[in-house]
């Protein structure tokens, strides 16, 4: 180990071998130093903010958030929207590009998937906070009942409960299966006894042979099969939430395409967020390298255009639609109450991201960061401006209301956050968080003649 | 109908449910023993030994159901106007009043603050037992500084030894002060002063006691005379409040409204500096300025003299008044008064060619330093017009007792120490008469000479301990009117009895029974042969109605109980002949020069129907009702115009101080165009200081509008001088604090309060045919609507309920909004909580300000009310949204709701266009005692569900049970929705919209008819609205 050690840091330029991927990325399991401590505590902390929050309102009363008579959705709903959109991109990269074969997922499929299957976690708990008697969250489940009591099959917010909780079980199963050769790798070198256990009865008996591969590869491609569909539809169903009802502002039919590409957009972003420290954190600069993020930035530019295109035609179909309380309402946005939370959407989603057609910006990791926490806040105010806008001019003046954000909102928001950062603060020490099997596909086998001289991607 | 029978059944049946609550699943001795516990613990809490032989219902009473209310006919007492009502009880409980539809003044329906007089009953700061004041009021260091009074219980025994040796023994004076009292008391009263030598004084600052003088000149009695707008075709009004709070509003609301609805509608003018209620109401609304008001009448005068219509006046009389109106031209008057000189013509033109009219003055146009010449010179108008003993009545006068200058002489003599005892009742002189006549430290010199004290008592009679009964000596616990006996003679010879409604609460006694008490103990019995004062009050009621008995005397006496009273048609008013007093001609008819300085600006203190003169304050229903026109709750606020704010650098809902010589009040601003710019606009009533924890937590300490007015009485009339004293007004530091429920007041084009424009004389006729301008949207209305739509028409086999509401009728008094509160349980949440947007109020009265065009090309103020409770739509955008079913459509066209089924999700909220849904952020309690007034026939709603109004869907299953067991249908007008039931002016229709033939479905079929949003949504509402009417001014 000390020697491939030694190669590395001696041969920047050599190809990414076999045994340095195992070595790199398995590193990142051995025993946790203060840093990741440290931020596994502040995560804990940020949890127990939200969690006593939450817990301070259902004492209380709903009334503890800030919403009020025309305003019946608010942050809770935004968080909701904000966390389901970030989880879309793992599936994305991990099932959609993986049918098409794009070579620049593998690095980073994994991580995006762990984000996908956390962010479902975070995203799932805000309906449930939000409802005024949470403790009867369960009669949202068709569960079979004396009374024959049944939910109500038209609403939205039932087929939410379908399509979220759906979206989990497969993206959960799909990121579960592709973890599994990983984990072998990690059990054949696991110290502890803990360790020893948990990845050997979670890597379900994987010896690593002929059989075994080609059963992972068609279960593999079969997953991915069955979660492509979700990416579009996932989002669509939580679009037609607004798109279903008649509130101005919400009653569009392109929500659902652009609800798709917003979430993707934000993913994407996510992604850059989470991957450029971890990738710092655990020198992974060889495996996870600016082709990526060059990729990436790319992607984030077309969706940046699809969600620009869906603002520009929204305001284009209340124009044309020439109903008066669309046209208020889009009057609204950018000249009302509250045009910051328009115009900063619109810089952080259509103006900023415009930077990246600058080729070296794509590569520019500090200036991609940076980028990354504008368009996942630029994402969280469109998110705003749809739910709280929408509810503040609806049809009958003398109802029009304004909002006041309650610190307990504030407080179970930054909680979510300490949820999901408690569970990848802990997903990278327990598991391989960059797919050791999958960046072994594109970089040279092992061979006696030694390496094609190519870094992953850069061979497809 | 029962006498005290079936009261003393009521606190039994209470100490039944507070036993079985707390007892389940005991046995039967257990049960027994418990309630014999809770009984006494009950008994106990009512401090009256007599109650604890409480037993429960071992013979029931037969008119005792338990389920099945009972009904009491009374009388309302909180303004002199004498509505009957009736008092609905459970269980011995009163529940609700809703008008008597027997008696002639209200015909069923009830204002806001009549129907709050429950929260009179249980307020739960109400004097619960006599009470002593502990510190010596003449050691006090400062005798005119505030006071720190403290009260002890004293038995009512001790309490009447006390009385009876001041009384007996004083040398001075003994005064017993009083506001508007019944008939009964007031002939009590009346013996009383006679046998113990007291004189009386009344003082209530409501009472018109301007008008009434003017009469006295015009007319040639005193009193406030009886109008009849539904006969007048014109009607000009100097800034009497009477859709609001002026004299009898509920019966002048409705005479407006079956004006409207007629063939010939009135066409109704309102000139004052601040929209009222009134004005909102008006064809034209005219602003004027402070003070003016007389020269607009005189120059009306003189129109008519010119048109040769002089009615009754002699010449002599003709010629004093060509005099007086000489030189007055429309140029000048505009000038002086601001109104636009193409108004001034055009109410000229309406008055002369009008064959009925009706010119009024009244309210604070009236309460000004200088009233008589403004109310002699509309008195002459109508003199003029001929109105007298048409829509005039001055057989019919109703004459006020109060007297602001016994008062103000009163004062003197308590200073002056000629005042031995000092006995109030039914008035808060300390609160309502102006701080700075000195009642606080006069209260406290009674039985004083110089510095040396001799036996001198302070009695407050009294209800709750407010600021004038915080200053006496002694506190005898008083029934409220739902407890006690009395009755009301009406201006047409009708007489309204009140009687008890449930056994009293705690241990108090009638106003009656503490007087004879009084007499008695000081060996001079008043009351002849009665022995107490129920008796009196029936000895009394025979006497009045005198040979109009039918039947034995109990039989007669039952069914009086049951009715309410004796309900006479009224006299047809014969037409009067007219004597002008020659003193109307020697008043001064100028108008003040402005005595203004930089910065000062006329203060405009206007009674509201949330507070009245501040006896309303302590009633949290009408304390989070919305004002009407400022949609203001919970305290006052200071109605600025935009142009006096911005160069006193005020904005709206600043702090602002309103400061005179006398004192200060810190309010909010409530920054509008509808008030003149000199004047600062103020509902009187509240900042109170005592009263209870409601009057005072809305006051935040601002301090009450009368501590402002000036040590000085009007001229010519026996009344204080509310209007006109001139105020500094500065900004003060932070927020004012205002909340309001509409900040938005245009409708921006979304025709949601529409209105019909009518030209020309023959106005109804073509307002009934023609219908809405807005001829574009004829699908809209009820009748002719074809849905497309992808499902089926829903199915309504037996009833389909439905409403309409004339906003032509509807004058946005917000009598509903306070019936659907004690109906249906809605919590009163406080101001922070409405600050937050989280009112629970099932029907708001959206008040918007739009213009309607004029002939000319101008464009007149037009002020809409729009009732929106849940319009129960057939395509309720509500109903699919909802994940767990809780809010569906039921086979009766109804959209129901089930609050235990809700999980709280809001979506149905969002999704309801017309934002009728409530949510209950909290779980919202109510105070101990006014839980009392809780409906055992709806559900308290827990924390987390959503509400909304069901149209009292309790009423509609009553009406159907009654229904069945008869065999039949419901019958059209069977339900009344406790809105529909109390709305004054009967804007509100409710019935069965399958039956062609039903009110509702004849109004949801008018032309007027129109359905809000529908068009643009296509929900289907079942709430049809028939557009408002108006001039073409």
């Amino acid at each position: 180990m000390e020697h491939t050690q030694n190669q590395h840091d001696t041969h920047k330029d050599a190809p990414v071998t076999y045994a340095e991927v195992n070595d790199t990325v398995l590193k990142m399991l051995e025993p946790p130093g203060t840093g990741w401590f440290l931020l596994l505590f502040t995560c804990l902390f940020f949890l127990a903010i939200g969690a006593s929050c939450w817990f301070y309102q259902m004492w209380s009363g709903f009334g503890e958030s800030g919403k009020s008579h025309p305003i019946g959705w608010g942050t809770y709903i935004t968080n909701f929207v904000f966390w389901v959109g970030i989880a879309h991109s793992g599936t994305l990269i991990s099932a959609v590009l993986y049918l098409f074969r794009a070579a620049f997922r593998q690095p980073i499929y994994r991580l995006a998937e762990a984000m996908t299957v956390f962010a479902v976690m975070t995203a799932g708990l805000f309906p449930i906070i939000h409802l005024g008697r949470p403790w009867y969250a369960l009669w949202l489940m068709p569960y079979p009942n004396q009374r024959a009591l049944w939910p109500n099959f038209r609403s939205p917010l039932l087929w939410d409960v379908f399509a979220v909780s759906t979206y989990f079980t497969i993206s959960a199963t799909f990121f579960f299966v592709g973890l599994i050769p990983d984990i072998a790798a990690a059990r054949d070198r696991a110290t502890t006894k803990f360790r020893k256990a948990l990845y050997g009865v979670t890597c379900l008996g994987w010896r690593g042979n002929h059989i075994q591969w080609k059963h992972f590869q068609a279960a593999y491609l079969i997953f991915a099969a069955f979660a492509t569909p979700l990416v579009v539809s996932v989002h669509s169903v939580v679009s037609w939430d607004f798109a279903m009802s008649i509130v101005p502002g919400w009653h569009a039919t392109i929500f659902p395409p652009y609800f798709v590409a917003g979430a993707i957009f934000s993913g994407v972003a996510m992604v850059i967020t989470l991957a450029i420290p971890l990738r710092k954190a655990f020198g992974l600069e060889r495996l996870i390298t600016p082709v990526h993020f060059d990729a990436m930035s790319k992607l984030i530019l077309l969706t940046s255009g699809v969600v620009s295109y869906s603002y520009i035609t929204e305001f284009y179909t209340a124009w044309f639609s020439n109903n008066p309380f669309e046209r208020f309402q889009f009057w609204f946005r950018p000249f009302g109450e509250f045009w910051l939370a328009f115009w900063g959407m619109t810089f952080c989603n259509c103006i900023f991201p415009q930077l990246l057609w600058v080729k070296s910006l794509r590569t520019n990791i500090p200036f991609l960061f940076v980028l990354s926490i504008f368009i996942n806040i630029g994402m969280w105010l469109e998110r705003f401006n749809i739910i709280f806008q929408s509810l503040t001019r609806e049809f009958i003046p003398a109802a029009w209301g304004g909002y006041n954000f309650s610190w307990v909102e504030v407080g179970i928001t930054v909680g979510a956050f300490g949820w999901f950062g408690m569970w990848m603060t802990l997903f990278i020490k327990f598991f391989p968080s960059v797919a050791i099997t999958e960046i072994k596909e594109i970089i040279p086998p092992p061979m006696r003649r030694g390496g094609h001289g190519a870094v992953a991607g850069h061979n497809h | 109908m029962k006498g005290d029978n079936g009261q003393l059944n009521g606190s039994q049946s209470e100490a039944i449910v507070s036993g079985a609550a707390g007892l389940v699943q005991i046995s039967r001795r257990r049960f027994l023993q418990g309630l014999g516990v809770s009984s006494a613990v009950g008994a106990a809490a009512c401090a009256n030994p007599a109650e604890q032989t409480i037993v429960p219902y071992v013979k029931p009473d037969p008119e005792q159901i338990p389920g099945v209310a009972a009904w009491y006919s009374s009388t309302c007492t909180e303004c002199s106007a004498g509505c009957g009502i009736r008092v609905r009880t459970r269980e011995g409980r009163a529940v609700k009043i809703e008008g008597n539809p027997n008696s002639p003044v209200n015909k069923g329906s009830l204002c806001g603050l009549g129907q709050a007089a429950l929260q009179s009953l249980y307020d739960p700061d109400r004097l619960r037992s006599p009470q002593k004041q502990t510190a010596d009021r003449l050691k006090q260091d400062n005798l005119y500084g505030p006071t720190s009074q403290t009260f002890a219980q004293v038995s009512w025994n001790d309490a009447y030894i006390k009385i009876k040796k001041n009384v007996d023994n004083a040398t001075g004076k003994k005064v017993l002060l009083t506001g508007e009292l019944t008939s009964a008391q007031a002939e009590l009263v009346g013996e009383f002063t006679q046998q113990l030598g007291f004189s009386h004084i009344v003082w209530d600052p409501t009472q018109p006691v301007a008008v009434a003088k003017a009469s006295e000149m015009v007319y040639g009695s005193y009193g406030v005379p009886t109008f009849s707008l539904d006969k007048a075709q014109v009607v000009v009004n100097f800034g009497a409040d009477f859709l609001e709070t002026w004299s009898n509003p509920v019966g002048y609301a409705r005479q407006w409204a079956d004006s409207r609805r007629s063939e010939s509608p009135l066409r109704f003018i309102h000139i004052e500096p601040r929209l009222s209620l009134t004005g909102a109401n008006a064809d034209m609304w005219a602003k004027s300025n402070v003070g003016s008001e007389v020269r607009l009448a005189l120059f009306l005068v003189g129109k008519l003299i010119e048109r040769g219509r002089v009615g009754a006046l002699d010449s002599g009389a003709i010629a004093k008044l060509t005099q007086l109106t000489k030189g007055i031209t429309a140029e000048a008057v505009e000038e002086e008064t601001g109104v636009s000189k193409q108004k001034l013509l055009l109410i000229a033109d309406y008055l002369g060619e009008s064959e009925t009219s009706l010119v009024m003055a009244g309210g604070a146009a009236t309460s000004t330093s200088d009233p008589l010449p403004l109310l002699v010179a509309v008195n002459l108008l109508n003199v003029m017009l001929g109105n007298v003993g048409k829509t005039v009545d001055i057989a019919a006068m109703k004459k006020p007792a109060s007297s602001a200058q016994q008062m103000a002489t009163l004062i003197k003599d308590m200073e002056a120490g000629k005042v031995d005892v000092l006995v109030t009742y039914g008035t808060n002189p300390q609160f309502t008469f102006p701080s700075a006549f000195g009642y606080r430290g006069a209260s406290n010199r009674v039985g004083v000479t110089g510095d040396s004290k001799k036996a001198g008592l302070v009695v407050a009679l009294a209800s709750h301990l407010d600021e004038t009964a915080e200053l006496a000596d002694v506190v005898l616990p008083i029934h409220t009117n739902l407890e006690d006996w009395g009755y009301v003679k009406l201006t047409d010879g009708s007489v309204s009895l009140i009687q008890p409604s449930m056994r009293p609460i705690f241990d108090t006694k009638s106003f009656g029974d503490v007087l004879m008490d009084i007499a008695f103990n000081s060996e001079k019995p008043i009351g002849g042969e009665s022995k107490s004062f129920d008796a009196y009050v029936k000895a009394g009621y025979f006497k009045a109605v005198g040979t109009k008995v039918t039947g034995s005397a109990d039989e007669f006496w039952m069914s009086s109980l049951e009715k309410g009273g004796l309900f006479t048609s009224p006299a047809k008013a014969a037409p009067a002949s007219v004597s002008v007093n020659a003193a109307a001609f020697a008043l001064s008819f100028g108008i003040e020069s402005s005595r203004r300085s930089g910065g000062e600006l006329v203060l405009y203190p206007y009674p509201s129907v949330k507070s009245f003169d501040g006896r309303a304050a302590n009633r949290p229903w009408l304390q989070e009702l919305p004002d009407p026109i400022t949609q203001a709750v919970w305290g006052a606020w200071a109605e600025i115009h935009p142009e006096t704010a911005k160069s006193l650098h005020i904005a709206q809902g600043d702090a602002v101080i309103i400061r005179t010589d006398n004192g200060e009040v810190h309010v909010p601003a409530y920054v509008t165009e509808h008030v003149h710019k000199g004047v600062v606009a103020v509902p009187v009533g509240q900042g109170h200081s005592a009263y209870g924890r409601f009057a005072k937590s809305a006051a935040e300490g601002s301090g009450s509008v009368y501590s402002l007015l000036p040590n000085k009485l009007a001229k010519g009339a026996d009344a204080i001088v509310l209007t006109g004293t001139l105020v500094k007004v500065v900004r003060a530091p932070g927020s004012g604090n205002l909340v309001t429920v509409q900040d938005f007041s245009s409708q921006e084009g979304r025709e949601l309060a529409r209105t019909s424009v009518v030209v020309g004389g023959a106005a109804a006729a073509t307002a009934h045919a023609h219908g809405s301008e807005h001829g574009g949207h004829g699908e809209a209305h009820g009748g002719g609507h074809e849905p497309k739509q992808m499902y089926e028409q829903r199915e309504h086999p037996v009833y389909e309920w439905g409403l309409a509401v004339d906003l032509a009728a509807c004058t946005g008094c917000s009598a509903c909004v306070v019936a659907c509160s004690a109906e249906n349980n809605i919590p009163v949440v406080g101001k922070k909580v409405v600050a937050q947007g989280r009112e629970m109020s099932w029907i708001r009265i959206e008040r918007y300000y739009d213009s309607v065009p004029t002939e000319d090309g101008g464009e007149e103020l037009k002020v809409s009310f729009l009732p929106m409770m849940c319009q129960h739509c057939q395509n309720a955008p509500c109903e699919p949204v909802c994940p767990v079913y809780a809010t569906y459509h039921n086979e009766e066209g109804m959209n129901a709701m089930i609050y235990n089924r809700c999980v709280g999700t809001r979506y149905c909220s969002n999704n309801c266009s017309y934002k009728v849904r409530r949510f209950n952020w909290f779980q919202y309690e109510w105070p101990e005692l006014l839980d009392w007034q809780v409906n055992p026939d709806v559900t308290k709603r827990t924390v987390g569900v959503m509400e909304k109004c069901t149209f009292c869907v309790q009423r509609i299953a009553e009406a159907k049970d009654v229904a069945k067991d008869l065999g039949r249908m419901v019958k059209d007008g069977e339900i009344k929705p406790a809105c529909v039931q109390t709305c004054p002016t009967q804007a509100l229709t409710f019935g069965n919209l399958k039956d062609p033939h039903s009110k509702v479905s004849v109004a949801a079929k008018s032309e007027r008819a129109y359905k809000v949003l529908d068009h643009h949504l296509n929900t289907q509402p079942a709430v049809s609205y028939l557009s408002d009417i108006r001039y073409k001014a």
